[in-house]
């Protein structure tokens, strides 16, 4: 079985983003595996997607919102254009920001989901943050 | 019982699963399925039924149901496949598109509504829910709270649950009582009633037992709802400015009715985190409390119906504060915690629920001296 390796990096480079500014990511997909027939494992590739989410985490069920959300179905995919770089860019909302709480948490992240044969998948998120909120253990000092 | 129709309202309303992950896979699915199944099979079955019996029974001049009664039957049916039909596609849908993809077509779908401002506002501020807690026109500053009404509904359900159990209980002790007197008082009829129906008489009688203890729980906390309601009279809080945003400080104006001298009133700015989980199959909601800031406490205050209690006080929201949030199973809500007590009379808590916005701004890193600080609101 062979999987697809993927390559995401933000374009500059940061880790904390501000509401309002523009996020860049560019992304490939290495098909390199067990064989170097490249047209054999792209041909696996069914699509590839590429979203900006926020999602909760921490003791409640999960929640999930996406910002922004591109899909590129197998008919646009070829073993070429897989390998170079594709951007992506969007501008980031004002809200929901980033948190670290004690029960919920509000984490923003740049994720890739390429679709194969056989229902296999391969996932990779990219984690970054927006705008900054002081954790709460910051905020709630003990004076009494 | 409840559990089912707990999961299956929270996955109609939220179009989740409201089950564990580790046990979504298998319950919710089986659950759904069967759902989705009966909902179909019993509505194709109405159908038939319906449309059989009126073509088996009906003559051209006329029909064996009423038209209207018909009408509904058909409709209902139709509603019944038509929603097991949903469930079963929405089931199918889950497992073949990603998360992401099924967020971003019902975000799309979200697009086509009527109301613009308000779309323009949701799409302006994501997860901040905005339209809640809208302030009225206040006196004193331009913004006056709505308190919580958690506590007039838990009236309400206690009364309206007290009311049913009692007259529950009322008609089976009178059932009881009634077949009692009656075997009693006419001996030639008591010897043609047979142990069966003698027995079902101590059945009503016993049943009423539990009923009536209900019916004593639930008066009991609607008279406390009652007490608590009623023994502090009207809270008032306005904003010099709304909504509010972190680092900003506000001017807040209190003023506080009450049947006679108050022990005390506490006043504490509050953050909340709310999550919903599920373990097993309950679903279980966590509320806990991460920051807390006294604004204002007196002991022994002189208020009264004529005459309230009236103050002034600033509040200043933590710099770097995380603003409200609210998505399906979690939420993070800022609030003004009022306790205030009657001596006699149980504590009365009253909340008032704000909407604290981010900034949308860079922020300075606060030095760690004027860092607000936790306080512990002792009573």
């Amino acid at each position: 079985m062979i999987t697809p390796q993927v390559e995401i990096k933000l374009v500059d480079d940061r880790e904390v983003y501000e509401p309002g500014d523009v996020l860049i990511c560019e992304y490939s997909v290495l098909l390199h595996g067990g064989t170097n027939d490249e047209t054999e494992i792209s041909r696996d590739i069914s699509a590839v997607e590429s979203s900006v989410i926020w999602y909760t985490d921490g003791k409640g069920d999960e929640d999930l919102g996406v910002h922004f959300f591109e899909r590129r179905k197998k008919s646009t995919l070829q073993p070429k254009q897989l390998a170079e770089t594709h951007r992506i860019s969007t501008v980031l909302p004002k809200s929901p920001l980033s948190y670290e709480g004690e029960i919920v948490q509000v984490r923003w992240c740049v994720r890739l989901r390429i679709f194969l044969a056989a229902d296999r998948q391969v996932t990779k998120d990219l984690p970054f943050q927006l705008g900054k909120t002081f954790p709460v253990s910051d905020l709630s000092q003990e004076t009494e | 019982m409840n559990r089912l129709y707990s999961w299956f309202l929270k996955s109609l309303l939220t179009g989740r699963k409201a089950l564990s992950r580790s046990s979504q896979g298998l319950w919710s699915g089986v659950t759904e399925a069967v759902l989705a199944s009966l909902l179909i099979i019993l509505g194709i079955l109405l159908f038939v039924v319906v449309v059989a019996v009126n073509a088996m029974f009906s003559t051209p001049k006329n029909l064996y149901m009423s038209i209207e009664f018909l009408a509904m039957q058909l409709v209902l049916s139709s509603a019944m496949i038509s929603f097991g039909t949903y469930l079963v596609l929405r089931a199918l849908w889950s497992v073949g598109a990603s998360a992401e993809r099924r967020q971003a077509l019902a975000s799309q779908a979200g697009e086509i509504e009527l109301f613009a401002e308000f779309r323009r506002q949701r799409d302006d501020l994501p997860t901040v829910p905005t339209a809640l807690f809208p302030p009225v026109p206040g006196l004193k500053y331009p913004y006056r709270l709505l308190a919580s009404r958690q506590s007039l509904w838990g009236m309400i359900t206690a009364g309206v649950l007290s009311i049913v159990f009692a007259v529950v209980s009322a008609m089976l002790v009178i059932t009881a009582i009634v077949k009692y007197i009656k075997f009693e008082t006419t001996p030639f009829t008591a010897k043609q009633i047979s142990t069966e129906q003698f027995s079902a008489d101590w059945f009503a009688g016993a049943l009423a037992i539990p009923v009536a203890l209900v019916a004593i729980w639930a008066l009991y906390k609607f008279v406390g709802q009652l007490l608590k309601l009623t023994s502090i009279g009207a809270t008032t809080v306005e904003f010099s400015r709304y909504p509010l945003f972190p680092g900003e400080e506000v001017e807040i104006f209190l003023s506080q009715t009450a049947r006679s001298r108050l022990k005390f009133i506490d006043v504490v700015l509050k953050c909340v985190e709310q999550t919903t989980f599920n373990e097993g199959t309950n679903t279980l909601t966590e509320q806990r409390e991460v920051f807390a800031e006294r604004l204002f406490r007196k002991r022994g205050v002189e208020s009264s119906y004529e005459q309230p209690f009236e103050t002034m006080f600033n509040m200043t929201i933590p710099e770097g504060a995380m603003h409200t949030f609210s998505s399906s199973c979690n939420r993070i809500v800022w609030k003004i915690e009022i306790r205030s007590q009657i001596k006699g009379y149980p504590e009365v808590i009253r909340n008032f629920e704000f909407i604290l916005q981010p900034t949308g701004k860079a922020l300075v890193v606060a030095k760690d001296d004027q860092q607000p600080k936790r306080i512990n609101p002792a009573r």
